[in-house]
């Protein structure tokens, strides 16, 4: 029975003129998206992977010259994207996609895409998760909101009920319609794309990587559209006319897609406000001068002084053991850093919450927990952002330690004789025991529990749509 | 008053309307009758110049509706089988807004009210929404809309049915009065009782033509369906 | 007679629930945005005095420095002397504070973009492209330039600025108030009542759509002021009300565009459903897919080329300068010039060497910076072109450019940065290369940064075309769909 319904449903769509012009529309612009998506990806993997080596040459051919100088030359990490970024371009735009490395200085990323792009680039990207998030609801909405009150308008509906069909039946027998016609446009799409996706000879995209994310992926989305599915036949079902049924769904539409996640972000500003970068930049500094604690940092040096003369029981620099403005160096740096985790923390801090809360305001917009999830699975989100900085900011340190360290050492004879014309230079083999850059995405389990609260709302968006349609559906007035 | 000379209205596939003469003189009331598809409705709304007549022409009082469309309506007021009304306005309120309209700015609520009464749309019925209203009450409202228009030509698009047979019997005593006044009456209707009663001549039409006509007084009721059943073979 | 029927039509409006609705939403919305956008501007203004306040802290703690130390010598007598640069405090001897290359390399003056009176009107690229700029001696200005910083969701998602509901969201009012102008009558069945009155199609739907046009227009509009005279800044300046006047005008455009899509699509005759959906649909191809996709061609026909290259070139050239310019031991210096030993000597080279070192840089930069500015340079000509096939590009354009917030006036104000660099450079390297000590008097002749606004022609002539465009697609849909009125067909056959 449910079948027979949802085969003239599917008839009926497809008949429609209508249908086609927007099944065409949707089609090419889905196509366009991954395909472009793709190319974005693979030239940006390429360019970066060409850069990431290119930067490690540089390393370690910067020219023989002291430690502690080539620890400021530093080094770049470069942002590796995931292979399903192709897809969803998440936050990689607005985030920067290089970090400098350098002696003294944690840096925010710089090179964001959007900053050198026209003015128009604010309207967005075309993605396919763009499509799927934004035109898929509207291509269901237009397939729908006749089902019940076109029906009705046009007195078939008083026809099927008189054969003893039950309401449900009817509900079911729609969404199986509509389910397909949508389907047989997105599917061969996404087909092309994984197609696309497979010809790209990068090691990250193996099975392991893929399959697993996909699968959610998938999942999600078929959430997503069941819920525009079962908002639009339950609306359908009670809304008087045709045209009464397109405006709310409409409305409801261009709340969820574009009211709702702007209205969010001016939310979660006002209630977690983030530091712009004057303040943020003068707030460091200041702490950077006085201390956490209200101790200079050239009060505190003089101290350290104090305490390598008693450990070493000397009395002078000259006799110390180790290279003293090494050891300074490195003193200070330690000095930085709870500085730095402070103040680069709280903004990370200040952005996770905000994430959480817009990620909670999802239960009025369920566009909300798609996004995040979607982003998160496709590994373009702050989370994975956030994990890339940390990891940048882990080799700094180590590497300015590691450098401040050999100078320390192998300079200690110099401390009596400072001068201009005596110093120590290091060569490339010093400078290899700062290995490579090397960054781990998340794991799965970790993005899956991160985004715990969007699964969570999204399902139950999913049972609130299907129960909505089946009441609506049983009182659905002839 | 009304006249229609040699009138066509063809579409892509079929024609609507082969070439139709007929004339309708002040005190005239004029039936159309024919089964559904004659072209009695296509008549009516070539008349009102709500679609091209693809040859002759439509003529009131001597003016041609597709020439002068705005003079022409000056004279028509058209009851359809369903008059339509602004639900969310009063009956007064519809028919202040159609008289004004119709370029009728004179009247005042009292002779607006007038016209309700003389219609015989109950008093407090005048208040409210139309969207209360029975098909019977929007029908007299329609009438009324006419009557306030001082319309010197009436086309009437089956008027009468779904009305009561009271209301129907109304309906036809104020058509008798303005006959009397001199309007020129055009009415498709599928009545031929009503056709008998108030009707002065009778147009039988199948497919687009008109096949005959006849005056009202000279058949008798039984003669005229017999007429008209021999025509529709 | 039509202003009979405008009566009617807004009796009948004001009696539709559904409207009271509508036009709280927009009040609502037009409220929330311009407090949002007032909310991003204010954030750029703290940012600005935050940073200015911290370095104005440091150039006092200098000059503070300074003067205790020329009082010290007013009583002492002695020639005010040259300084290392030092970060730690020194006993005694003269403060870094005299030092001229210290001043000028460690502190930095910031160059503010002012903001319009209308800035909140339209964020723009603001929320991305800092307007208050550090320049010291230090930076090389041009290729790498801040960026604000802020939640990139936030910034994918935008701000919810008058210009977002302007853009978005009025067509979703216009078009729900008129995407049944006609058909719903036709539907109802009083198409016919009316029509077989003396009333034109033309009459009625002109005056149909100034019913309409009349209650939008005006909640906008006014909401418009509203916001301008709680959030608008410079209210007292005539370039302020300029700039609302051609706010005005442009909403105007705008709301025209849209009326007259309506008008076109009723004129097809079909059912109100199908009048939705087609309008639903025209509105997301036109305020969506068009924009990005210009977008995607303008990246994809002129890509530019990778940031990260340039970074790499860049620090080749660094190399390269170094190896030729520098011994590694002078490298280290430039670094920690307080670490130099021998001052009053070295010092001077080592900053001598660093501004060499930056020019190198800049040079055997500039051909690819130049590469990648022509591409976006190639992009921008691009979306100027192609802003015509979506008025919601020719309205954001026009906003951006009314506000204050576009990327020509950023442009326009880097160049001056630019400018304002190299006179800092100037004033400091002269003064650091006489090794002559500042002195307080010194500090009131520091170069200061002011910005001057372009001519009010360079704005409105980049907007022409977007105003133009807008207004000639106005005038053929307008054209066109009440020329199509006379093939309506009131009486379906």
């Amino acid at each position: 029975m449910i079948l027979t319904i949802a085969r003239k449903e599917i008839r009926e769509i497809v008949r429609d003129g209508r249908f086609r012009w927007t099944a065409a529309l949707m089609f090419l612009l889905l196509l366009t998206a991954l395909l472009a998506g793709w190319q974005r990806f693979d030239s940006y993997s390429h360019e970066r992977a060409r850069a990431q080596g290119a930067s490690e040459f540089q390393w370690l051919n910067q020219g023989d010259k002291n430690p502690h100088s080539a620890a400021h030359y530093g080094n770049y990490a470069f942002k590796p994207a995931g292979p399903l970024s192709f897809f969803d371009f998440g936050v990689e735009s607005y985030t920067g996609r290089q970090v400098f490395m350098e002696a003294h200085k944690q840096n925010f990323a710089v090179d964001r895409a959007v900053a050198d792009s026209s003015a128009i680039a604010r309207f967005g990207e075309l993605s396919g998760a763009m499509i799927l998030q934004v035109l898929l609801p509207l291509f269901i909405i237009f397939l729908g909101f006749t089902a019940f009150a076109g029906e009705r308008e046009s007195g078939t509906l008083r026809q099927v009920q008189s054969t003893g069909v039950s309401r449900s039946q009817l509900l079911w027998g729609k969404a199986l319609g509509i389910a397909t016609a949508v389907a047989i446009v997105t599917i061969p799409c996404l087909v092309v794309a994984a197609l696309a996706l497979s010809f790209t000879a990068e090691g990250a995209t193996s099975d392991a990587y893929f399959a697993p994310r996909i699968t959610v992926l998938a999942l999600s989305y078929l959430a997503y559209a069941g819920i525009f599915l079962f908002l639009t036949l339950a609306v359908s079902a009670l809304a008087r006319t045709a045209r009464s049924a397109l405006i709310v769904l409409v409305g409801f539409w261009a709340f969820a897609s574009f009211i709702g996640p702007k209205a969010v972000t001016e939310i979660s500003r006002v209630v977690h406000p983030s530091p712009s970068l004057g303040e943020f930049t003068a707030a460091l500094r200041t702490d950077q001068m006085r201390g956490l604690d209200g101790v200079s940092p050239w009060v505190k040096v003089e101290a350290y002084k104090q305490e390598l003369f008693a450990k070493y029981g000397v009395d002078k620099v000259a006799d110390l053991p180790v290279y003293w403005p090494a050891t300074r160096m490195q003193y200070l740096e330690n000095f930085d850093e709870p500085i730095f985790d402070l103040h680069y923390g709280r903004v990370a801090a200040t952005y996770a919450q905000q994430r959480r809360l817009q990620d909670w305001l999802g239960i009025v917009d369920p566009l909300l927990p798609l996004r995040s999830v979607s982003m998160g699975l496709s590994g373009t989100d702050l989370i994975h952002h956030d994990r890339f900085m940390a990891a940048a900011e882990d080799y700094r340190r180590n590497m300015v330690e590691l450098m401040n360290g050999y100078l320390a050492k192998a300079a200690s004879g110099l401390n009596a004789t400072f001068n201009s014309s005596n110093y120590m230079t290091a060569d490339q083999k010093v400078f290899a025991i700062v290995k490579p850059f090397e960054y781990a995405p998340p794991r799965l389990a970790d993005t899956l529990k991160e985004h715990g609260l969007g699964f969570a709302l999204l399902a139950v968006w999913l049972l609130a749509a299907a129960v909505l349609a089946h009441f609506a559906a049983r009182r659905v007035s002839l | 008053m009304l006249q229609a000379i040699d009138l066509r209205k063809s579409y892509e596939n079929f024609e609507a309307l082969k070439g139709l003469n007929l004339e309708v003189r002040g005190g005239d009331i004029y039936c159309l009758l024919g089964a559904n598809g004659a072209g009695k409705t296509t008549t009516i709304n070539l008349f009102l110049n709500f679609i091209h007549p693809s040859g002759g022409s439509a003529r009131v009082n001597g003016h041609s509706v597709t020439e002068e469309p705005l003079k022409t309506k000056r004279y028509l007021a058209y009851i359809p089988e369903q008059i339509m009304l602004y639900g969310n306005l009063t009956g007064l309120e519809n028919l202040e807004y159609f008289a004004r309209l119709g370029g009728h700015d004179e009247y005042g609520p009292a002779e607006l009210r007038a016209f309700l009464e003389r219609v015989g749309l109950q008093a407090h019925a005048a208040t409210q929404r139309v969207s209360t209203y029975s098909k019977g009450m929007r029908q007299k409202v329609g009438i009324a809309i006419a009557l306030a228009k001082q319309a010197r030509a009436l086309l009437l698009d089956e008027p009468t049915s779904g009305l009561d047979p009271k209301a129907s019997n109304e309906f036809s005593q104020l058509l008798l009065e303005l006959k009397g006044q001199g309007v020129a009456i055009l009415m498709a209707t599928h009545d031929l009782f009503r056709a008998k009663q108030t009707g002065t001549r009778i147009g039988i039409m199948r497919e687009g033509t008109l096949l005959r006509e006849l005056g009202a007084e000279e058949v008798s009721h039984a003669d005229l369906e017999r007429i008209y059943l021999e025509h529709m073979q | 007679m039509k202003r009979l029927i405008i009566a009617h039509e807004t009796r009948t409006l004001a009696r539709t629930p559904a409207l009271f609705w509508l036009l709280a939403l927009l009040i609502a919305g037009i409220v929330f945005a311009g407090w949002a956008g007032h909310r991003a501007n204010e954030r750029q203004v703290r940012g600005a005095a935050a940073a200015a306040e911290f370095e104005d802290m440091m150039r006092g703690e200098m000059r503070k420095s300074v003067y205790a130390y020329e009082n010290k010598l007013k009583q002492t007598g002695g020639e005010m002397k040259f300084a290392a640069v030092n970060h730690a405090p020194t006993e005694g001897g003269p403060p870094q504070g005299v030092n001229a290359g210290a001043v000028g390399a460690e502190t930095s003056a910031y160059a503010v973009l002012p903001q319009t009176g209308l800035s909140a009107f339209s964020v723009g690229q603001s929320d991305l492209l800092l307007n208050y700029v550090p320049v010291s001696m230090r930076n090389i200005m041009d290729i790498t330039r801040p960026l604000e910083i802020d939640n990139p969701v936030n910034l994918v998602s935008g701000t919810f600025d008058p210009a977002f509901l302007i853009i978005f969201l009025l067509p979703i009012f216009i078009l729900a108030m008129t995407y049944d102008l006609l058909s719903s009558e036709k539907e109802r069945g009083t198409l016919a009542m009316i029509l077989a009155h003396p009333v034109s199609l033309r009459a009625l739907m002109s005056s149909k759509l100034a019913a309409r046009a009349r209650i939008l227009l005006a909640v906008v509009l006014v909401l418009g002021l509203g916001v301008l005279l709680t959030v608008g800044s410079d209210l007292g300046s005539g370039d302020t009300w300029i700039r609302f006047a051609l706010w005005i005008g442009a909403v105007l455009l705008y709301s025209l565009f849209w009326f007259a899509l309506a008008v076109l699509v009723n004129v097809f005759g079909k059912s109100s459903a199908s009048n939705g959906i087609v309008l639903a649909g025209s509105w997301l191809v036109l305020v969506v897919v068009v924009p990005t996709l210009v977008s995607l061609l303008a990246t994809t026909l002129y890509p530019a080329p990778s940031r990260m290259d340039l970074t790499i070139a860049m620090r080749d050239a660094q190399t390269a300068a170094e190896k030729e310019r520098m011994k590694a031991l002078d490298q280290y210096y430039y670094d920690h010039l307080e670490l130099v030993p021998d001052a009053q000597n070295k010092a001077r080279d080592f900053l001598t060497l660093a501004m060499a070192n930056s020019a190198a840089i800049e040079k055997a930069v500039r051909p690819l910076y130049e590469q990648f500015q022509a591409q976006l340079n190639r992009q921008e000509e691009l979306v100027q072109k192609f802003q015509f096939a979506s008025p919601a590009i020719m309205m954001q354009l026009s906003l951006n450019e009314i506000s204050g917030t576009s990327a020509d006036r950023y442009e326009h104000f880097m160049r001056q940065v630019e400018q304002f660099h190299r006179e800092w450079n100037d004033f400091f390297a002269a003064r650091f290369l006489k090794r002559q000590p500042l002195t307080v008097a010194d500090y009131e002749l520091f170069p200061k940064f002011s910005y001057e606004e372009e001519p009010f022609a360079a704005p409105l002539s980049r907007m022409a075309p977007s105003l133009l465009g807008l207004a000639v697609l106005v005038l053929l849909l307008g054209w066109y769909g009440f020329a199509d009125l006379r093939r309506y067909q009131v009486a379906a056959r």
